[in-house]
């Protein structure tokens, strides 16, 4: 079951239900959560529970430990701190191999043997290494990142440790979120979830517009897309005219970006109808000027993270990549292609996307000498030509750089390439009108986030209640009426 | 000695400060002519840095108060907040410490002076 299947509707309006005509106290709305979120877990693989309850019960005992060895103070004796210090390494190190082995064992181990069975073969060396290939626990890339993240924010005293499992628990298995996020910060989230939650009609309202929203890109964007235009290119790379390539590639883009944008939002309505208001994870990022932009509005909650727990330290530590900053931005966009996937085709995608990264840091330290002389640079690199330019530049290497995304192989990517330039004979099937549609929504979404549409927007907000709710109920009959139902898969579940 | 810093005090580096508003200097210690001074000297030195940098003769446009937050008002993004710890740490011989979250320490203007000034390796800028 996920967040956009029919399951989730006859799972979901009953719990909310008993979930407020419960006494409002935080241990009967944990406790509820916590039910909710291991069953809904359960429904993608009931042998894989027992793992995930396991590992989750072993980190709250290192943050029950990091409570029992506090950090010591600066006045203390140094034979004393480096005692409570080495203690709380250890405790850090144990539950860094809890998370960070698993993910490792479960995602990399295939790729890396694998991998290392063809470079040896290359050489005629044998004999190959087994290659093992698991089961891909629901939403461990995510869940992982959460977790160590409160490991580490734990470890460095910027949050004091969970005192209660409920709490807990109910932060990491929390069903709306488990499978693709938002990756939640425990400095965001635990006073949410130690607090007694009561219904708010403003954020119920809000919700319902975020579940239609978030239903709309996902159930009706993506999955028009993907079964009109993208699948069918995409599976015979060179077979379609041009033409076909590049509608191809625009609906791949359209598609991502409703297909997880589109889950987020039904994570954040569900949660926010629970009360509970998890991290934004997407800011119209087709908007964007410059690739940082980009990655500021794209994916924020994964950035934000691989910022704060990998680029930041790594560059202004005190190792070999202290100031190095384009080239940590390589080293930390591999990290994102391999954590999208153990595959050399999201490594080539996270390589793309670290040198481009690192073009545009040298170009604006270029850019910035130009300043340093003269004003008038200033105000050309605010002049809409300017960002008009940025904007193309930004979303036309977005959009190329999702053929290893996508691509089956590298040779697959291959071959796209080539027939966006030179396509086959065969002309994509005469379909309806839907995938025209789904690129409309996408473009018109993003359209009306222009500040020259702030007046409209604030007019709609200001709409009574009822009159919005009518609309959001027209908006859910037609995407139940033109939805494909059963098309199209579920891209970030995979990762 | 009031306790508010003279706006615009300090020299400019690179000549940026056109209308350097003046901002309120909460860490600055009581009847210490000495702290005060300091802090308008390092706020100029921080807002010169962001100029010199990002916002080439804007920054104490956009910095509406000392204590307003970087990230709100578009002054610093993160990779920003990466580029003022590793300034800072070579201008004034300091190391901030890793358990900071950069973000939350560092979002206002009032919040890096008082972090530097407060800072126990501070002893004013590298010569």
């Amino acid at each position: 079951m996920s967040l956009s299947e029919v399951e989730f509707a006859f799972f979901f309006p009953p719990l909310l239900l008993l979930y407020w005509l419960l006494p409002r106290r935080a241990a009967l709305q944990n406790a509820l959560l916590v039910a909710a979120s291991l069953f809904f877990y359960a429904t993608w693989s009931i042998k894989l529970l027992p793992l995930f309850v396991a590992s989750t019960l072993v980190d709250f005992a290192v943050l029950r430990g990091f409570a029992r060895t506090p950090a010591p103070a600066d006045e203390a004796p140094e034979a004393e701190r480096q005692a409570a210090l080495g203690r709380r390494r250890l405790l850090l190190a144990a539950g860094l191999v809890n998370n960070l082995g698993a993910l490792l064992w479960f995602k990399y181990v295939g790729f890396f043997a694998n991998s290392l069975n063809e470079a040896l073969a290359l050489f005629g060396l044998g004999p190959s290494l087994p290659v093992w290939r698991f089961a891909l626990p629901l939403g461990i890339s995510f869940y992982t990142m959460s977790r160590v993240g409160v490991l580490v924010d734990t470890y460095h005293g910027r949050i004091a440790p969970v005192r209660s499992l409920l709490v807990w628990v109910a932060f990491v298995a929390f069903f709306p979120q488990l499978i693709a996020g938002p990756i939640g910060r425990g400095a965001e989230l635990f006073d949410q979830y130690e607090a007694p939650r009561r219904p708010d009609p403003g954020g119920l309202l809000r919700g319902l517009g975020e579940l239609a929203t978030g239903f709309a890109l996902k159930g009706y964007v993506a999955a028009q897309l993907g079964a009109s235009w993208v699948d069918p290119v995409f599976s015979q790379p060179g077979f379609y005219t041009r033409q076909a390539h590049w509608l191809a590639l625009a609906g791949y883009t359209a598609q991502v970006f409703g297909d997880f944008a589109g889950y987020s939002l039904l994570a954040i309505g569900t949660a926010r109808l629970l009360g509970l208001e998890l991290p934004q994870n997407f800011n119209v990022p087709f908007l964007s000027a410059s690739p940082p932009e980009f990655w500021r509005r794209w994916h924020m909650s994964l950035n934000r993270w691989l910022f704060d727990y990998i680029y930041g330290p790594m560059v202004t530590g005190d190792g070999f990549m202290r100031e190095r900053l384009g080239l940590g931005m390589v080293v930390v966009f591999l990290i994102s292609g391999l954590w999208h996937g153990a595959t050399w085709t999201f490594l080539l995608w996270g390589l793309l996307h670290g040198l481009w990264l690192l073009a545009h840091l040298r170009y604006d330290d270029f850019y910035k000498s130009l300043c340093r002389k003269d004003r008038v640079w200033v105000r050309r690199r605010k002049s809409a030509p300017y960002r008009l330019a940025g904007w193309a530049v930004t979303l036309g290497f977005f959009m190329v750089s999702l053929i290893p995304f996508r691509a089956a192989s590298l040779s697959a990517c291959g071959a796209f390439a080539r027939g966006l330039a030179s396509g086959g004979d065969e002309a994509l099937g005469a379909s309806n009108s839907g995938p025209a549609m789904a690129l409309l929504i996408v473009a018109l979404y993003h359209l009306a986030h222009l500040s020259a549409f702030d007046r409209l927007r604030a007019r709609l907000a200001a709409l009574p209640a009822p009159v919005r709710g009518v609309a959001l109920g027209l908006a859910v009959v037609f995407l139940l009426i033109f939805s494909p139902v059963g098309a199209g898969t579920f891209i970030y579940a995979q990762f | 000695m009031n306790r508010r810093a003279r706006g615009g005090a300090g020299p400019p580096a690179r000549g940026w400060a056109h209308g350097v508003r003046g901002g309120r200097a909460i860490g600055a210690g009581p009847a210490d002519e000495k702290a005060i001074m300091s802090y308008a000297d390092l706020r100029q030195r921080v807002i010169d840095w962001l100029d010199d940098n990002y916002h080439f003769g804007d920054a104490a446009t956009l910095i509406k108060d000392d204590e307003a937050s970087f990230l709100d008002n578009g002054v610093l993004d993160s990779l920003g907040f990466a580029k003022m710890r590793l300034f800072l740490e070579k201008t004034y011989a300091i190391k901030v410490d890793t358990s900071k979250d950069l973000r939350k320490h560092f979002d206002s203007l009032g919040k890096i002076v008082r972090y530097v000034l407060t800072h126990k390796d501070y002893k004013g800028p590298r010569s």
